[in-house]
């Protein structure tokens, strides 16, 4: 176990998250027993009023969410001055089982809850609250995200062994290691960047089919853009590590996911993650929202709603290809060759 | 509804928070004091432990890649001169510098001198000569070449007041006489951190002050030219030499490193009372609405604002408070960390001996200082605000007016 600032503010982030978390599935439990929007009973009244507490804490929840995946971040970059042979946060996040699946966990858990947000925001624009109890079931159903995200965070902080040599992003990135990292950088970046673009083709073919073609296929079209993002997603990751991060970094043998997000890469991985994260993010909730269609009037709503994240998913994943191969671009011109 | 709608309505929410804040400005200057002084604490330790790791880590560049140190019933003992050549002989090893150096102890400034002995002669003619401050002396007096050191500005200080600033007289119980030492240099303020206690005495007269014996030496430095063979040297070492104990750069960083981590998460530790408290007084105050505010929220929601417009205006409020203390709170721990050197809190960081240099923290303020106070002050303030701003907004117009 380490004591240390950042483990602290960490410590203090979490518990307030599970706190707030709790007695919203509280609340949302009460909702999910005992909504009748036909009841004209005081009962019903206070249920609706609970809807309100709900939702600002889940808003407050994804703010929350957000910024400690940047502290987690800045976490791990910070305790590799501690642990001996980390060199950045790769090493800290790697020193024991738990780091880098806390981390899986929490990128998965900030889609998840701004997805539930876009839902209730569509729900909300509506006088019967349609979706009410599916929504609050989704509540309840994700309310072992923030559980297991405290337990897997005490679990890292205290098996956090300041005597441990730990592998740098160096060796885990490296082409030689094994393991899903070493893997990860194998995949040459001529084949990572052709499943990328292939993924994105397919992404941006299916749009414009959906648009052209009839009814029938444009929901099945809508439906795939879920599982496309995800693959949007990972896929824009191994392009990162195996493409991306070289002309970054302008080495060869440097792969690493996290050095470029610090001051010393002028935030270069912010702008990066956040492009890649507010398209996935608005991708998948418009492949959700067409799971909608009744009744009419919501589902007419949705698909404008729906409309709007295409857009949005659309720009981010543009930003997503400008910052991306934007070291390259200047790399090429620069030497007229590539790396 | 347009950006250009969304962006003015919430302008006049703001508007309305602001006048709403300014009209019971008693009742938040409270808060405000109280948030402002957390804020500055959590900061202060923050930048120092910022700062102290920085410039740990710059002055860690001159330490040597492994100091070797012989180890006899578990302490440590002098270090034989064969050692020395049997590892300048490993592959790998440029150097080794072998080292005299301890402390002594001046009883009447009840002050503990670090002692570091050198060729002088070498340190005249080299790059010691832009950060030494050189005395010339009159050439009529016969002097011993031995017996020459120079010393740290704090060192100097001190001795001025016992009036020993020219030569300093050293002596070690069992010594038949004093030897006196002429100080022929002192070390400019630039290098205080390093320099500040420290004498650097000529070998043969360091030998002598520490009382140390000839072919014997305290530790060796070893310097290795390639980073990626220090740990294989350093085990070399060990293996061949079991005696010998092996301390890297990289273990000295990261030791310094968790102790200052450890050291301001203490600090920060026992603050977190203090934030506890601060939090419960804010749910108090919250949720303990005054009849006026009452009133006023049951005539906002009878002339048709809604629960959620009730709401933005509490949250905004929250928004505004934290963002004024924690602005405030940062700039006036930038200020007394910075500025007045941090008095009182920097003695918890680097230590207690009374020599130590009032050196001033270099400015080491990151992007990721701002996430790190923001989760643990901001955070659980507006978390312990949200539930009874929203008690206040579901309140009904007509309980409200008829204070029911």
């Amino acid at each position: 176990m380490i004591l240390h600032p950042w483990i602290l503010g960490l410590a203090v982030g979490h518990s307030t998250l599970l706190l707030l978390f709790s007695l919203c599935v509280l609340n949302a439990w009460q909702i999910f027993r005992g909504w009748d929007y036909n009841s004209t009973g005081e009962n019903q009244f206070l249920l609706e009023k609970k809807t309100y507490l709900i939702s600002s804490i889940i808003n407050f929840t994804l703010f929350v969410q957000i910024l400690m995946l940047f502290l987690f971040e800045i976490t791990a970059d910070e305790l590799a001055n501690v642990l001996p042979g980390a060199m950045c946060a790769v090493g800290t996040l790697s020193s024991n089982n738990y780091g880098f699946l806390l981390l899986n966990l929490k990128i998965v858990s900030t889609f998840v809850y701004f997805m539930w947000l876009v839902i209730n925001y569509l729900d909300n624009q509506m006088e019967t609250y349609p979706l009410v109890k599916k929504k609050y079931l989704a509540l309840i159903l994700i309310y072992p995200l923030p559980i297991m995200e405290i337990i897997l965070f005490f679990k890292f902080a205290f098996h956090l062994d300041p005597s441990v040599i730990t592998s740098c992003c160096g060796s885990v990135f490296n082409e030689s290691a094994k393991g899903i990292g070493g893997s990860l950088a194998n995949s040459s970046a001529s084949i990572s960047l052709s499943l990328f673009f292939c993924v994105a083709f397919l992404l941006l073919g299916n749009r414009y089919i959906t648009c052209r073609w009839g009814r029938g296929h444009k929901r099945l079209g809508a439906l795939l853009e879920f599982p496309f993002w995800i693959l949007f997603f990972i896929t824009a990751i191994l392009v990162t590590i195996s493409f991306i991060s070289t002309y970054v970094y302008e080495m060869v043998s440097h792969n690493c996911l996290f050095c470029f997000i610090g001051s010393q890469y002028h935030y270069y991985g912010v702008f990066l993650y956040f492009s890649l994260f507010i398209a996935t993010g608005a991708g998948m909730t418009g492949g959700l929202l067409e799971m909608i269609t009744k009744p009419a009037i919501l589902a007419k709503k949705a698909r404008l709603l729906q409309k709007k994240m295409h857009t949005v998913s659309f720009y981010g994943m543009m930003l997503f290809l400008v910052t991306g191969f934007w070291p390259f671009i200047v790399y090429y011109i620069k030497t007229g060759r590539l790396i | 509804m347009t950006l250009r709608t969304i962006f003015e309505r919430q302008r006049d929410i703001i508007d309305y928070s602001l006048q709403n804040m300014l009209r019971r400005w008693s009742k938040n200057t409270l808060i405000l004091i109280i948030f402002i002084v957390l804020v500055f604490i959590v900061s202060s330790v923050l930048f120092i432990n910022g700062s102290l790791t920085k410039e740990m880590m710059v002055t860690s560049m001159d330490l040597p890649d492994i100091t070797v140190q012989r180890i006899k019933g578990g302490r440590q003992v002098n270090i034989q001169a064969p050692d020395a050549l049997e590892i300048e002989k490993i592959p790998g090893v440029e150097a080794v510098e072998k080292r005299v150096w301890g402390y002594f102890y001046q009883e009447t400034l009840q002050a503990n001198f670090t002692i570091y002995g050198m060729d002088l002669d070498q340190l005249e003619k080299g790059e010691y000569n832009q950060i030494v401050d050189w005395k010339s002396y009159p050439d009529d007096i016969e002097r011993n070449p031995d017996f020459r050191m120079i010393v740290g500005h704090g060192v100097l200080e001190l001795l001025k007041n016992i009036e020993m600033d020219n030569t300093f007289l050293f002596f070690q119980p069992g010594w038949q006489q004093l030897i006196s030492f002429d100080i022929i240099g002192t070390f400019r303020g630039e290098t205080e951190l390093q320099s500040n206690d420290m004498m650097i005495l000529q070998i043969q007269g360091a030998r002598k002050v520490l009382e140390l014996p000839d072919n014997e030496f305290t530790d060796l430095a070893v310097f290795i030219p390639n980073p990626e063979e220090i740990d294989n040297i350093a085990l070399k070492i060990q293996r061949l030499f079991p005696g010998l104990r092996t301390v890297t750069r990289e273990q000295i960083k990261n030791s310094y490193a968790s102790v200052f981590g450890w050291k301001s998460a203490f600090v920060l530790s026992s603050l977190l009372a203090g934030i506890f408290a601060f939090l419960i007084l804010i749910w108090d105050k919250a949720s303990g609405l005054s009849l006026e505010e009452k009133r006023e929220i049951g005539i906002l929601k009878a002339v048709g604002w809604d629960t959620a417009l009730v709401l933005q205006v509490k949250f905004w409020e929250g928004l505004i408070l934290s963002g004024i203390s924690s602005v405030s709170g940062i700039l006036l721990a930038y200020a007394f960390v910075y500025w007045l050197r941090a008095p009182g809190l920097k003695q918890i960081f680097i230590g207690w001996s009374t020599i130590y240099p009032s050196f001033r923290l270099t400015p080491d303020v990151d992007f990721k200082f701002l996430v790190l106070i923001i989760t643990i002050c901001v955070v659980p303030y507006l978390a312990v605000t949200i539930f009874p701003a929203w008690k206040a907004a579901i309140t009904d117009p007509d309980v409200m007016i008829r204070n029911i």
